[in-house]
């Protein structure tokens, strides 16, 4: 087991400097440089020279490359032009936002397809599953950012029940319930494809339990369907969900950006967003290597989770 | 035959069919049989003839979109069809034990062997943690798995195949039922394990007392152990009664069909006889007797009229049996 | 016997539910894969044919219509400048349904290409391309458009190109553990050792047993092409003003539909949901088909 623990922490490692190297030659890649981002596309070529040369751009690649590590590897990403701050102390307060705002979406997500996909398991053949794999299939299919505008057009501009976006400065500092005020819509609207891309992963994998022998077995020793299905068929199902959950992170950036845009939510995503329509290099760069990194350990966290989860592993 | 104890299991009438064409002919259709403590009732039939539903039927479990559309189960002298789904429940595995062909699929493979069967202890009778321990600990060392008994936990996978089925046995005799039904429980075992298990089920029936159901397509193996043998042909019964007897002298030629087809224990045989054709799906049953497409006696009034079980010994349902020298 | 399968149910249950059968089955009749085909080919009748039967020009500006609610004259409304709302929709699903459609036909060549030859390789090349395609995996696809995008003005071709270069890896993944999978396949080995050379086998054999798969796969590729292009207009990102595409129209629309504009933003929103909800419908109902299930 410790080898098999040794050998994913490896290969994860493995991953984030392959990450790092491919982000480094998408950049060494762009045409045009970071220098005319910096100093506009009417720049001179005199002056996009001495830039150039004053961020060591002008140096052949592997050692451009090396700097690159090193620069890294001492937390240091960048300094953002727009914003006129270090990235790395930038990132951090929208880092913070985001991994609040996901925390909440995992967690509901998680909740609802752990119920919705169980339901849908049992009733695999009746009404109740075939009314949640309808929904299921609309759920993922609509835009979060459609539905984030919709939202917001609805709540907080016709009913006014809550806020349209941000996170309530200082006006709202103080007010207890005032971050979760303003968390509802956002994330309720990241939370909607994701719960029902999970539950249709898991309700299927209930479905597939619910066939297996152990089940008919467990009703002919007496069980009834509330032991059977939470005693029994939820561990089996949700071994797989581990491995869902850890490539769930992706998506969660992804619906990120846009819910966090629509929102107006100073989170990561928003960043991301913001750095690209300014064409803020370095905090582009930083953001793209951050949310790749937070994918791998997701992944690596979900391969430890089925480590747990699974005795078939842990007694090999 | 003649020191027959209490009647455990009595079905009467049992015809199961699909929910949503009640008109259709049923899959399992009309059957009745019995089976008293301490005596081995054999099933022998093809895939399809409706053994395994029999048995469900008799759980209370069968599958979506299929229903007990008409018959009786009574065991000792309660009706379970006449029960709720609840009271249903606190039979099955208190009462009535069921073992199925494959026990790497059937039991769960993330719970430990000690757990099911505690858990099975527990649902039933309660008690504490340890009296369901003590329980588990003696069931594991009577069938036989005395090591498992007194080891640590242990996960289905890391049995071998013919402890599996010890161990799913003792799942079924957690709360010591009565009625023990065994679907094909050694199909998936290779011959020596299957030999074991087989002595272990004889012996369990004699110092239990319990009444056992044996599912199988193997009519030698029924032979071997059962003390009557019941033989279904596409849903129905067609023959029924004491294995040296049925053994000696088929009457339904389907019965008789099967056992040529067994190769004989000496000497250098003839050619097998085989049964051509293929039984008939349930959605294609043929008028008349069931058999009468594959007979080798079918005469015309096979193909009208649908052949009824005798009442009295012995017992089988063909309007033209093999009546001449085996 | 053995592919019984529980329900936990009573009969009384069944019965109780007997009734309710009959629209569920009605629905399956009418199965999810030609429910999503069906819309899909609406929604191109829409964009494509639409302008012919609605011969209206979606950049004239009226200027005494601003934001106007959906009339007689016209039927989706107009925009803050005047602009037809519907003639603007059918232009901008043009371009939107079309740069997704050869995006993920880009992304689905190059998917197949890396996979096949992950697959076909030795074991040292396949590891180095998986090793890679799990870095490249690691930045969700939406992240790179976006990245690829800021750094570098795209028009429709390049956008095309940009999307499906990114949106492969997915692709790449089943196609190489499907070529695995096949390789071992007795008939392909059979192949093999009679001395078809490589690219029959791989063409002949391989192709073809995952080419079901991958159709299944490569409607789903389409769904995230739209749902990727249209979320990088609706950033202002993807394609550019004046140009419509439904994206960009519900980005314009955002801000305006909190004064009452509702119109501009409820249109596209559907449309860019419709065609998505068509792709993946196509897509679940083929692979409930190859699974041999019904779809529901």
């Amino acid at each position: 087991m410790i080898v098999a623990l040794a050998r994913r922490l490896g290969g994860a490692l493995l991953s984030v400097a392959l990450l790092v190297t491919l982000v480094f030659f998408m950049i060494y890649a762009t045409p045009g440089g970071p220098a005319y981002s910096i100093l506009g596309v009417h720049a001179s070529p005199n002056a996009v020279a001495a830039l150039n040369r004053q961020m060591g751009l002008d140096h052949p690649v592997w050692q451009q490359y090396l700097t690159w590590w090193m620069h890294l590897a001492r937390g240091d990403l960048g300094y953002s032009y727009t914003e006129h701050a270090p990235v790395a102390s930038l990132i951090g307060s929208y880092l913070h936002n985001t991994l609040l705002l996901d925390s909440v979406v995992a967690i509901a997500a998680i909740g609802a397809a752990v119920v919705l996909g169980l339901a849908q398991g049992a009733y695999a053949h009746r009404l109740p599953g075939r009314l949640i794999g309808a929904w299921q299939i609309v759920g993922y299919s609509l835009p979060t950012f459609f539905v984030g505008t919709v939202v917001i057009l609805v709540f907080a501009a016709d009913l006014a029940w809550l806020p349209p976006g941000g996170i309530g400065g200082a006006a709202a500092a103080g007010h207890p319930l005032m971050p979760w005020r303003h968390l509802a819509l956002p994330a309720a609207t990241l939370a909607l494809p994701l719960a029902a891309g999970l539950s249709r992963y898991f309700g299927h994998q209930v479905r597939d339990e619910y066939r297996q022998d152990y089940v008919r077995a467990a009703a002919a020793r007496g069980l009834g369907p509330a032991r059977i299905a939470f005693g029994h068929v939820l561990r089996n199902a949700a071994r797989p969900l581990a491995t869902l959950i850890g490539m769930m992170v992706p998506s969660l950036f992804v619906g990120g950006v846009l819910t966090e845009s629509v929102f107006n939510y100073p989170g990561l995503g928003w960043l991301l967003w913001r750095s690209a329509l300014e064409q803020d290099y370095p905090t582009l760069t930083a953001i793209v290597l951050l949310i790749g990194i937070l994918t791998v350990l997701g992944n690596l966290a979900a391969d430890l989770l089925n480590t747990v989860l699974d005795v078939r592993v842990r007694y090999d | 035959m003649n020191a027959r104890g209490r009647i455990a299991l009595a079905v009467r009438g049992l015809t199961v069919g699909l929910a949503r064409e009640p008109g259709a002919r049923a899959l399992v259709d009309d059957l009745s049989f019995e089976v008293a403590e301490g005596e081995m009732l054999a099933f022998v039939g093809e895939s399809g003839s409706g053994k395994s539903l029999t048995a469900a039927a008799i759980f209370g479990l069968l599958p979506f979109g299929v229903r007990r559309l008409a018959g009786s189960v009574r065991l000792h002298d309660t009706e379970l069809t006449a029960l709720s789904e609840r009271a249903l429940r606190a039979r099955r595995g208190r009462d009535m034990g069921l073992v199925f062909q494959n026990p790497l699929t059937a039991l769960n493979p993330s719970h430990s062997i000690q757990a099911q069967i505690a858990e099975t202890y527990h649902v039933h009778k309660g008690g504490t943690r340890r009296a369901a321990k003590e329980r588990t600990r003696a069931l594991l060392a009577e069938v036989g798995l005395a090591n498992t008994a007194n080891g640590p936990e242990t996960y289905p996978h890391q049995l071998s195949g013919g402890m599996r089925q010890r161990a799913m046995i003792a799942t079924a005799l957690a709360c010591d039922p009565t009625l023990l039904i065994a679907d094909e429980p050694t199909t998936a075992l290779d011959v020596v394990v299957q030999a074991q298990i087989l002595d272990l089920l004889a012996r369990l029936r004699k110092e239990r007392g319990l009444a056992v159901v044996l599912i199988t397509h193997d009519l030698a193996l029924a032979a071997s152990c059962a003390d009557r043998i019941l033989v279904l042909y596409a849903g129905r019964a067609v023959e029924e009664g004491c294995a040296a007897r049925f053994f000696k002298t088929p009457y339904h030629p389907y019965s008789r069909a099967l056992r040529d087809a067994l190769p004989p224990l000496h000497g250098q045989g003839a050619r097998l006889a085989e049964i051509s054709g293929l039984p008939p799906g349930p959605g294609a049953l043929p008028r008349g007797c069931r058999f009468a497409p594959r007979c080798p006696n079918v005469q015309n009034d096979c193909r009208e009229t649908e052949p009824a079980m005798r009442r009295t010994e012995p017992r089988f349902a063909c309007l033209h049996p093999c009546l001449g020298a085996p | 016997m053995t592919d019984e399968r529980l329900s936990l149910d009573s009969e009384g249950r069944t019965r109780a539910y007997g009734l309710m059968w009959t629209w569920p089955r009605m629905v399956r009749a009418a199965s999810a894969e030609y429910l999503g085909a069906g819309l899909m080919l609406a929604l191109a009748f829409f964009c494509w044919i639409g302008p012919t039967l609605y011969p209206h020009n979606g950049l004239a500006i009226h200027a005494h219509h601003i934001l106007s609610a959906p009339d007689r004259r016209f039927a989706l409304g107009t925009d803050a400048l005047g602009r037809n709302v519907l003639a603007r929709l059918m232009r901008g699903g043009q371009t939107t349904l079309a740069i997704a459609f050869w995006a993920s036909a880009i992304g689905l060549v190059a998917g197949l290409a890396y996979g096949m030859a992950a697959g076909l390789g030795p074991a040292w090349i396949d590891r180095l391309l998986m090793r890679l395609l799990d870095a490249l995996l690691a930045i969700p696809t939406l992240v790179l458009m976006i990245f690829f995008a800021a750094i570098m003005p795209l028009g429709d071709v390049g956008l095309a190109t940009l999307l499906g270069l990114v949106s492969w890896p997915g692709i790449a993944r089943l196609a190489r553990n499907e070529t695995l999978a096949a390789r071992e396949r007795d008939y392909v080995r059979a192949a093999r050792q009679f001395g078809a050379n490589g690219f029959y086998v791989a063409h002949a054999h391989i192709l073809r047993a995952m080419l079901p798969l991958v159709v299944v796969n490569a409607t789903f590729l389409m769904a995230d092409m739209i749902l990727g292009l249209s979320g990088l207009s609706f950033l202002g990102l993807g394609i550019q003003p004046p140009h419509a595409s439904w994206g960009g129209l519900l980005n314009t629309g955002a801000g305006l539909a909190v004064i009452g504009s509702w119109w501009l933003i409820v249109f596209p929103g559907l449309a860019i949901f419709l065609a998505i909800l068509a792709m993946n419908m196509l897509g679940q109902g083929m692979l409930a088909r190859l699974n041999g299930e019904a779809s529901g």
